[in-house]
């Protein structure tokens, strides 16, 4: 229960024609995790003169490619489709999700599986293709009028007809803002170039610029521009451009709204051929991503002309189950090695095995690092004391109940389809409980909401823990927690060591720390009881545990000590958070009360509103904070004493199958 | 109502310079971290758990002035009531209230940077989460020698009858 699941290295060789059966069976049963030998046969020359490595199957890109266009397809589809769900309606899904319900579908080999998609990919893609082109061609078209009508709204004032401007041989416009006192200026200095010109002008946007339409000969133009343009004029480019500004307009909204209405019955097409499509193209991507890989695992593995050698890491309790139907898809033929771990453990997958109360805590432990295959795996600790450091953390009943709430709403609701919500259902649930219990021991609930309020203590309260009252009895318990609960770390981490042959290790990381903590214990105790003997041997056992410290770890040592100390005091965070809680429970209890007394009318309906949106807030801040710590007391302070972790985890070769089954 | 004395006010002044020096420092280092969070979730979505626990980190500091804040107000008697704190008193326990709050500041800041480092380490390597844990508690040291020495002022002097 404390060590990760034992795990054996099937070694199978196969004829080829038997490896698709034996990995297609593997591959649904996803009990093994196939290595790669692959590298192995080109670096070691022994290998490389026995196996040649394999390759991926021929049919892998032709999947790869069908598959690209099935989730090209799904995603267009999804991209323009979007039904817009009424709040009540994503809370009832959130609450109680729709349980997808899994197809029967024909197992095919590769090619038949390429056939269908083939012929059922041809019946939608053509016309998929032709609506998205569509949809392309008229956003194009869109987005030029849009252009189109900002060029012109900028010409609207001036009510000509641009083609008698643009078409003309000898005249030209030059058309534009500039600033007002520049403007004043711009005919004295035209003036010096020419005199054949007109110009002019109207009020624009903002007040200060002058929109001006100057007409002159063609030949004039590059330099009357130049100079203009050395006076900030911003031109506006009409070369090209035909017509009467206001007529343009108003063409191409109509267009406009023409495409808007072609866009609108174009996604409707898309639309119905959603709806008739959306089901099996989501089951043929399924399909084709688990063909995908089943063609793709081929490169781990070795051949020879007519064989195929592959090796798989299998749970000691699944080895029975895979030879099993590795025999069965080969017929026999194959033959199956099965090997223990090597010392060094190095290339070994970690899979967490814990007792069913302890496994939603695995997803905290794999968020750190999974631990070595012959390292204790800290999940059932975890599982244990996690809950009561949150408690300890929180100590508001009130709260308790809340945040159970919220995990057992999370485990029978969205938990149903998503291990991830249901884990942290049953973490809420746990974590609730404690701080029930706790909040109800040290006078939590809902701040001081019974004496404020009601003008009655809680009657379980222990007043001698009672946590505003006797903060340092509070500290001391955490304090105590502490050194429980880094103790427990340093003889899990001492036994770790010697059991791995790292006695020194397990003396200098772990022994002297208890030595020590005992002697400071016994001479605490004998000063404490005025026990001079009980003081002496106390001091006898500080000094050799001081005297360890120096050997195994040198003077260093002896700045560990601070460390150490440092160690077990931060564990007072537990009181902290708990007078935290407390205490903005507390003001939000305050204000309640200062809204009801002294705002007339409106603060007896103020006073609720204020009470319970303040005790909720409260309640989700100081559930994250004190989740987060409480993990933190874990992934710092504990896991330090014994926990090393870093092995990559399990991850079995297997079929993921949400929407599909096989029929068998 | 308590009696203020000299020892009472300067017991306060302890008990607010814990928490503001402390929780300052907390502050900014967690606004680093939290900056440093947002990019990496934006790369990387499945980074919002780890990027949390990281921001949490550097809380610690504000956690201790908060704590030792409180100590203060309990012990100097500044809620309960009755006789003011000695002078003596209110100088240990404003003593108190420095030892954790510049520790603190100094300590969160550097925690704050290291925290933000390490997030970035996890958003490249992932495996990197353990150890970035480890590197970011180690500035954590500082504000625990300002905290076990604000501890004992206040058990040596303050409860001891100061």
């Amino acid at each position: 229960m404390f060590l990760p699941a034992r795990m054996r290295k099937l070694k199978i060789i196969t004829f080829e024609k038997y490896t698709d059966p034996v990995i297609r069976s593997l591959h649904e049963e996803g009990i093994t995790q196939i290595d790669d030998i692959s590298e192995r046969i080109q670096e070691d020359p022994q290998w490389g003169q026995l196996l040649k490595p394999s390759k991926p199957t021929p049919q892998t890109g032709k999947i790869a490619s069908l598959l690209m266009r099935t989730t090209g397809i799904i995603d267009f589809m999804d991209s323009l489709i979007t039904h817009k769900k009424k709040i009540t309606e994503t809370i009832k899904e959130f609450l109680n999700p729709p349980i997808p319900k899994k197809r029967k579908v024909e197992e095919l080999d590769s090619e038949s599986l390429i056939m269908k998609a083939e012929e059922e990919l041809s019946k939608v893609e053509s016309t998929i293709k032709t609506l998205e082109s569509r949809l392309n061609q008229l956003e194009a078209e869109r987005g030029e009028l849009e252009s189109k009508i900002s060029l012109w709204e900028k010409l609207v004032d001036f009510d000509i007809n641009f083609t008698d401007i643009t078409e003309s041989k000898y005249i030209t416009a030059i058309i534009g803002k500039m600033p007002i006192e520049k403007f004043k200026k711009a005919p004295e200095k035209i003036k010096e170039i020419t005199d054949e010109f007109a110009l002019f002008d109207m009020e624009t946007e903002p007040p200060t610029e002058r929109k001006i339409f100057l007409i002159t000969l063609k030949k004039h133009e590059d330099t009357i521009a130049t100079l203009l343009r050395r006076m900030d004029l911003e031109r506006f480019e009409i070369a090209g451009l035909k017509g009467i500004p206001s007529k343009i307009i108003q063409k191409s909204k109509e267009r406009l709204e023409e495409i808007h209405e072609e866009r609108k019955n174009t996604i409707k097409e898309v639309e119905k051929i959603k709806n008739e499509w959306e089901e099996e193209l989501l089951i043929l991507r399924e399909q084709l991503e688990i063909e995908k890989e089943r063609n793709e695992i081929y490169a781990a593995f070795g051949e020879t002309e007519n064989t195929v050698m592959l090796e798989a890491w299998t749970p000691l309790k699944d080895c029975e189950k895979a030879e099993k139907i590795i025999r069965t898809a080969s017929k026999g033929h194959c033959v199956i090695e099965r090997e223990k771990p090597d010392g060094s453990h190095d290339s070994v997958p970690t899979l967490l095995e814990n007792p069913r109360f302890a496994k939603p805590f695995e997803t905290l432990i794999k968020m750190y690092s999974p631990p070595k295959y012959n390292e204790y795996d800290p999940t059932v600790f975890m599982a244990i004391v996690l809950p009561f450091f949150f408690g300890f953390c929180l100590t508001d009943a009130f709260y308790g109940i809340l945040d159970a709430l919220v995990g057992f709403i999370l485990y029978r609701g969205p938990g149903k389809v998503n291990s991830f919500m249901r884990s942290f259902g049953i973490i809420f649930m746990a974590c609730g409980t404690w701080a029930f219990i706790l909040g109800m021991i040290t006078n939590g609930f809902l701040g001081d909401f019974f004496p404020r309020f009601l003008n009655i203590n809680l009657p379980t309260v222990i007043p001698l823990i009672d946590a505003f009252k006797e903060p340092q009895n509070v500290l001391l318990m955490a304090l105590i927690t502490g050194v429980l609960h880094i103790n427990f770390g340093l003889i899990v981490g001492a036994r770790n060591n010697i059991k791995m042959g790292n006695f020194r290790e397990a003396m200098g990381s772990q022994i002297v720390w208890i030595i020590l903590e005992l002697g400071i214990l016994l001479l605490a105790m004998g000063w404490l009881f005025k026990l001079f003997p009980l003081m002496v041997a106390g001091g006898g056992v500080a000094v050799l545990g001081v005297i360890l410290l120096v050997y195994y770890n040198g003077l260093f040592g002896l700045i560990d000590a601070s460390g150490f100390l440092g160690t077990i005091l931060s564990y007072s965070r537990l009181l902290a958070l708990c007078l935290s809680t407390g205490g903005m429970a507390m003001t939000v209890n305050i204000v309640t009360g200062i809204c009801a007394d002294f705002i007339p009318i409106i603060g007896v309906a103020l006073a609720p509103i204020v009470f319970v949106f303040g005790h909720i807030a409260n309640d989700t801040f100081q559930s994250l904070g004190a989740f987060i710590h409480s993990l933190r007391l874990h992934y710092v302070e504990f896991f330090s004493q014994f926990f090393m972790g870093g092995k990559r985890g399990f991850n079995p070769f297997s079929a993921e199958r949400k929407l599909t089954k096989i029929e068998r | 109502m308590v009696e203020i004395t000299l020892g009472t006010a300067l017991a306060a002044v302890g008990a607010g310079i814990a928490i503001a020096f402390a929780g300052f420092g907390s502050a900014i280092a967690q606004g680093n971290v939290a900056a440093a969070s947002v990019g990496a979730v934006a790369e990387k979505p499945e980074m919002f758990a780890r990027g949390i626990i990281f921001t949490a980190l550097p809380e610690t500091q504000a956690i201790y002035g908060f704590l030792i804040g409180i100590l203060v107000i309990v012990f100097s008697g500044i809620l309960g009531g009755g006789k003011g704190l000695g002078t003596t008193g209110g100088i240990i326990a404003l003593s108190a209230g420095l030892a954790i709050g510049v520790a603190g500041f100094g300590s969160a800041i550097a925690q704050g940077n290291v925290a933000a480092g390490s997030v970035g380490a996890v958003t490249e390597q992932p495996e990197m989460f353990a150890r970035g844990i480890i590197f970011t508690a180690l500035p954590e040291t500082q504000a625990i020698y300002g905290f076990l020495i604000a501890i004992l002022l206040l058990v040596g002097g303050v409860m001891g009858g100061g």
